[in-house]
């Protein structure tokens, strides 16, 4: 990696909502929590697309997601957990964890809202923290 | 349970919601996997979009046996590496929700720079009108045959 490479996941360490480094991720809660507990699950190596991924990184990467998946559920107690793996504005593999809530008021549809909103940098933190303790626990558990 | 219709759900039967063995006879049907039912999807607001179908019945992703989950995968990526054979989209967005049916299901939507979300999360709006069972049958049948003849990128 480069020191210009702008995939690289430590851009995001210092942010309020960052969770956990993983062997081949890192996982940090998007700025935008219209759905409260929105987590980016992010490679750590440079690859466009999941289909690119040599199979075995695939598979222990996905273990990696689910785990923060389930950290996220334990945690929010959401009634669904939606999952997108997009990289159109960043084009580089990643996951979002989306909590969805049968109270949505777009319950049923995807998870897009016109009006986003943001969590104080204090909330994210301490959401970060009660996820990231999830996580840790889930470890233990494995 | 799922509306019944002929937009996304279209291939999904009211009475047994979750079993694929009635997909075959649809003309959304592109092929039968180890794991994984593959269909078209009748709105191609972008082109080419698909959907991968567990076969088992799982509600969510997580609630998938690890060997299942990294299988069906591998057969999700065939089918989007032969999506992407035929239509050539710039990128390949893959969606896991289960919001309308609580079946895992993957939606392969390909994308495009002149697509009309370009640059955002696509919408999956029901726009256009669905195809018909003819136009199905036929774009399922190009996709079916890239996936036969390898596929993958």
């Amino acid at each position: 990696m480069t020191d210009a490479n702008p995939y690289d996941w430590r851009n995001f360490g210092n942010a309020p909502g960052f969770i956990a480094e993983m062997p081949h991720s890192a996982a940090w809660l998007l700025p935008d929590q219209t759905y409260r507990g929105r987590t980016v699950v992010w490679l750590k190596r440079h690859f466009d697309d999941p289909a690119d991924l040599p199979a075995v990184l695939r598979a222990e990467f996905m273990t990696e997601v689910m785990r923060t998946a389930e950290a996220v559920r334990r945690e929010l107690r959401p009634d669904r957990l939606n999952y997108t793996c997009f990289g159109n504005a960043v084009p580089h593999v990643h996951f979002h964890i989306i909590p969805r809530f049968t109270t949505d008021p777009d319950w049923g549809k995807a998870p897009w809202r016109e009006n986003v909103a943001t969590l104080p940098d204090r909330e994210a933190k301490a959401l970060a923290a009660r996820i990231a303790a999830r996580l840790e626990a889930l470890l233990t558990e494995d | 349970m799922p509306p019944a219709g002929r937009g996304d759900t279209a291939h999904v039967s009211s009475s047994e919601p979750y079993d694929w063995r009635t997909f075959p006879d649809t003309p959304q049907f592109i092929a039968e996997l180890p794991h994984t039912v593959a269909l078209v999807s009748r709105r191609q607001r972008f082109q080419g979009r698909s959907i991968v179908w567990l076969k088992e019945r799982y509600d969510g992703l997580s609630d998938v046996p690890k060997e299942l989950r990294d299988a069906s995968m591998d057969e999700m990526l065939w089918v989007a590496g032969a999506i992407q054979q035929v239509f050539r989209p710039t990128r390949m967005n893959y969606a896991c929700y289960g919001n309308i049916v609580p079946q895992v299901h993957w939606h392969l939507i390909p994308r495009y720079t002149d697509d009309p979300d370009w640059n955002g999360p696509p919408r999956l709006r029901q726009v256009p009108p669905p195809l018909s069972d003819a136009e199905c049958a036929a774009m399922a049948a190009r996709i079916r045959d890239a996936l036969e003849t390898g596929g993958r990128r």
